[in-house]
């Protein structure tokens, strides 16, 4: 389009004019005198003027009249208000806090009436700002504003200051109680939030650039001053109960009128600041640290104490670490409670190297001089100690359940220190199988049989933390064997379930046994019921013969065979037949009579009436001897009867013990003194008398495995033989393994030879490597294998 | 209901659906909340081409918000009845496009432009000059020059 320079003039002159107009316009609304003014004719000016290409005139005129009306408020309104302090008055007074509060709401107003004018301006200026702004590649008019705000007003150093300094300062006062203006403060904060850095709407806010750290900073200031202070002060449990509440009330302060944005990082701060930075202060404080609350079972603090230390660094592998190393501690104690009560009556067990002679006197003597503290004490710590232990474990599964939120890294942890204090213990098998026993034994009044299934159950817990399960699995045979033949066993579903469950941990393999002496048992009472319907019919007056027939591989007996006693005819005959009868149906067996563990069921007349007598089979022959073939009333030496019934001093011994020094004295003895010498003599007691029609005469505890009837702890005698039992076994176990591995590999490298070996046993137990060592070099002397001549790190296998 | 009075002093009135066509009547109208008594005046607007306005608004007062056009947009006009509608004089075509652009009625705009557009494609200079009573104000030699330059495009 082409003007003459007259019309030009006349349009710039006009254009000058409307944009008076629009001028004073602007000003009005600024002073909220918008009500005279027509929208419609300043909107068709500011188009006329950007028609006629006078865009940047309104532009440009536009900010110099906001930045102008903004820095008059500035000089008029705002500076005059700024508050005053006095100097060195650490609290602030009441008039103070108002003034404060007055300023920020100048600022607030401020903002509120720019916001306002800007929005009308905004939209007189709509066309300007859709035709001209972006063609000049400037900003729309109504973010350019907010710029000028932005600097004319926020970021001008004096009052940027004192409106982050007196927000901080508020906030401080509501952490301390007081009531503040939530909405005020709200409302310069969401100004902050509203002005950006820099030139886009994508800027980082100003909320962000200026008053955030600052907040934050303060913020850590004071939690790092409350919880030195506080943890002077108080307890854990109740420090973490108000970092609980301060958290929820920093969440909420952001949430109510500051920023959500600044959430996460508040919320990091007092992790840090009360938690992070004092883990160990909190888990080790005394009586309320992680400890009382273990030990209390404070499940609410706990859960609590895991949830906050997750949200921390190291937190929660802190705790746990903690509690395992509790765990350890309140092990041993249990370990050590139990060693002591053990060695207070076994003062042999604290020094096991000593060289001990005369192992077998001693043994009776200490058995005979504490019999009573003996048998209770002993059979009680076993039991405790698993009692015990089964306590700490439910207490930690409690833990572990209800406060830690089944976290797997404990419970992995925690088996593992469980693994390492019980078998500090050398003899947990033992007291497992021990405490098993005693579970499935008869006579356990007040158990119903769910309790005893519970016991079990827990008991298997227990038995998979046992590194050495040849061990358990030697007592338990053991133990087994006793009830069984004993006939001690609660209920044979019981025990079957017992069995299945230790099948289940460990493998067929490991039961085998067990299952084959529980098919010995019951094949035997068919058989004796057989052998006694024969007997019957033979119709001779011979006593009853219960047999039980064990195959010697499945159980536990030691391998010497008692010598045979000289037993009564009548019980010789029923014997032989017996074994006839025995022989008849399974041609190629060998019988052989273990006598030791059997008993007899006798009757003896009194002058006063007759008592049925239940004694051991050396006992029932004694008794026979003495009351049927010897004058009674005659008196006998211990040498006399030895030598007449060719019985090994030891057992002998023992049966005379019970007769004369247990509940029923069926005999006397000269002297009184507690031991047995050759020539001491022993008389009948014809005025023996008792309530009891039957009565059963108890074997002393001593020497001998099976024997014995009531399953007490080892002494170290019985032990060191276990061991070398076990011992035994494993050597073939290693060696068997060994061999087996080195068939499949046919070459392997030492290194790698052991940890095969010690993966494949490590069901069982734990070989060491000396051990093993040991085994491939008796092996190798034996020609199974050799090393190669090339490496002598290499085995070959020798087929 | 909204009042609108013309540059010639024509009263119309119209519903607020149909006014919200224009974002400046929107506007207005949202800013102002007593516009159903004083009329708003459209100083700009004559009263023939207010009634195609007003015309053009009530027809689409019910379209759907139109998703942006993506690729390179074309001239082609596809509504039947917008081509029908823009059959009209050239004087009153550009007076439309100028009350489109001032009320802010960006379809309208669009539409008048396209219909421009139309009027220009596939025509040669001669016509084009005749079309607009333009005046051809190049010398021979610059006619001759901007040809040699543009010879691409002649070509087609």
């Amino acid at each position: 389009m082409r003007f003459n320079s007259n019309r030009r003039v006349e349009e710039k002159n006009k254009s000058e004019e409307i944009w008076r107009k629009l001028e004073k316009a602007f000003y009005e609304i600024f002073n909220k005198n918008a009500g005279e003014l027509s929208f419609e004719e300043l909107y068709r000016y500011s188009y006329n003027l950007v028609l006629s290409k006078e865009g940047s005139k309104v532009y440009n005129g536009t900010c110099k009249i906001i930045e102008n009306r903004l820095k008059e408020i500035s000089e008029e309104e705002i500076k005059p208000s700024f508050p005053v302090y006095e100097p060195g008055n650490k609290f602030q007074s009441n008039t103070e806090i108002e003034r404060d509060l007055d300023f920020l709401r100048i600022i607030k107003k401020t903002w509120d009436n720019h916001i306002m004018a800007i929005s009308e301006i905004k939209s007189l200026l709509m066309y300007m700002d859709r035709v001209y702004v972006p063609r000049a590649k400037l900003l729309p008019i109504y973010e350019k504003s907010q710029h000028i705000f932005r600097d004319t007003i926020v970021l001008d150093e004096n009052i940027k200051e004192l409106v982050i300094n007196i927000i901080l300062k508020e906030i401080e006062r509501e952490r301390s109680g007081e009531m503040i203006d939530r909405s005020l403060i709200g409302n310069v904060i969401n100004m902050m939030l509203a002005l950006h850095e820099g030139n886009k709407e994508t800027g980082e806010s100003l909320y962000k650039s200026i008053f955030e750290d600052r907040y934050l900073k303060s913020s850590r200031d004071y939690y790092a001053n409350l919880s030195e202070k506080f943890l002077d002060e108080n307890d854990a449990s109740e420090w973490l109960k108000k970092t609980e509440y301060h958290m929820e009330e920093e969440k909420n302060r952001t949430e109510q009128y500051l920023s959500t944005l600044s959430t996460r990082e508040i919320l990091n701060i007092v992790e840090e600041e009360t938690i992070e930075k004092h883990i160990n202060t909190i888990i080790e404080m005394e009586n309320s640290g992680l400890r009382s609350l273990v030990k209390d079972d404070r499940y609410e603090d706990l859960k609590r104490m895991y949830t906050l230390f997750g949200k921390v660094k190291m937190g929660r592998e802190e705790l746990i670490k903690a509690l395992c190393e509790y765990i350890k501690e309140l092990g041993k104690e249990i370990n050590e409670t139990w060693a002591q009560g053990n060695s207070s009556n076994d003062p042999k067990n604290t020094t096991p190297n000593q060289p001990v002679a005369n192992k077998t006197l001693e043994t009776t003597e200490s058995s005979e001089n504490s019999k009573k503290e003996h048998s209770s004490k002993q059979s009680v710590n076993p039991k405790f100690w698993v009692v015990k232990y089964l306590e700490l474990k439910e207490k930690l599964d409690n833990i572990l359940k209800r406060g830690f939120e089944d976290d797997k890294n404990f419970q992995m942890k925690m088996n593992s220190v469980f693994q390492v204090i019980i078998n500090e213990n050398p003899k947990a098998s033992e007291s497992l199988s021990l405490f098993i026993d005693d579970n499935l034994k008869k006579g356990i009044k007040g158990k119903s049989e769910d309790e005893v299934e519970e016991l079990l159950n827990k008991s298997i817990v227990l038995f998979r933390f046992i590194s050495d399960k040849d061990v358990f699995e030697r007592y338990y045979k053991q133990h087994l064997a006793k009830r069984l033949l004993y006939k001690k066993s609660l209920s044979e579903d019981a025990e079957r379930i017992m069995i299945s469950r230790l099948q289940m941990e460990c493998g067929h393999q490991f039961t085998t046994k067990l299952e084959g002496m529980y098919k010995d048992i019951s094949i035997s009472s068919e058989l004796s019921s057989d052998f006694k319907t024969l007997e019957k019919a033979k119709d001779k007056k011979l006593p009853e013969l219960n047999i039980s027939v064990l195959t010697k591989i499945y159980w536990p007996i030691s391998g010497q065979i008692t010598p045979n006693l000289p037993y009564p005819a009548e019980i010789q005959t029923l014997m032989d037949d017996f074994s006839k009868f025995y022989y008849s149906r399974h041609s190629g067996r060998k019988l052989l009579w273990q006598s030791s563990l059997g008993s007899a069921d006798l009757r003896i007349n009194y002058e006063r009436g007759s008592k049925d007598i239940n004694i051991c089979n050396l006992g029932m022959i004694l008794l026979i001897n003495i009351f049927n073939k010897w004058k009674p009333g005659d008196s006998y030496t211990f040498r006399q009867m030895q030598i007449e019934l060719e019985a090994n001093d030891l057992e002998l011994k023992r049966v005379l013990q019970s007769l004369v020094f247990s509940k029923y004295k069926l005999l006397l003895k000269l002297p009184k003194s507690r031991d047995i010498k050759d020539d001491d003599e022993f008389i009948v007691n014809t005025k023996f008398s008792t309530p009891l029609n039957r009565i059963k005469i108890p074997m002393v505890v001593a020497s001998g495995n099976v024997h014995s009837r009531s399953s007490v702890i080892e002494n170290n005698e019985e032990r060191n033989e276990t061991y070398r039992h076990i011992e035994d076994s494993r050597r073939f176990q290693i060696d068997a393994a060994v061999v087996r591995i080195m068939k499949g590999r046919k070459k392997m490298y030492h290194n790698n030879l052991i940890t095969e070996v010690t993966n494949q046993l490590s069901s069982r137990f734990m070989p060491s490597p000396t051990s093993i060592k040991k085994r491939i070099e008796s092996l190798i002397e034996r020609e199974y294998m050799e090393r190669s001549p090339d490496d002598r790190k290499i085995y070959l296998y020798l087929a | 209901m909204v009042k609108l009075t013309s540059s010639d002093g024509q009263e119309f009135t119209i519903s607020k659906e149909v006014a919200y066509q224009s974002v400046l009547l929107k506007n207005m109208i949202e800013d102002v909340l007593d516009s159903e008594e004083n009329p708003i005046p459209l100083p700009n607007v004559s009263g023939p081409i207010l009634v195609k306005v007003i015309e053009y608004a009530t027809h689409h007062k019910d379209d759907p918000v139109k998703p942006p056009v993506e690729g390179p947009r074309t001239s082609e006009i596809v509504d039947e009845w917008d081509k029908e509608f823009m059959n009209i004089d050239q004087g009153s075509l550009y007076e439309l496009i100028l009350a489109a652009n001032y009320l802010d009625i960006k379809d309208l705009l669009d539409l008048g432009c396209k219909t421009v557009a139309n009027m220009i494609k596939g025509k040669k200079v001669e016509e084009l000059r005749k079309l607009f009573n333009i005046q051809n104000d190049f010398t021979p030699e610059e006619e001759e020059q901007i040809k040699k330059e543009n010879a691409w495009c002649e070509e087609h």
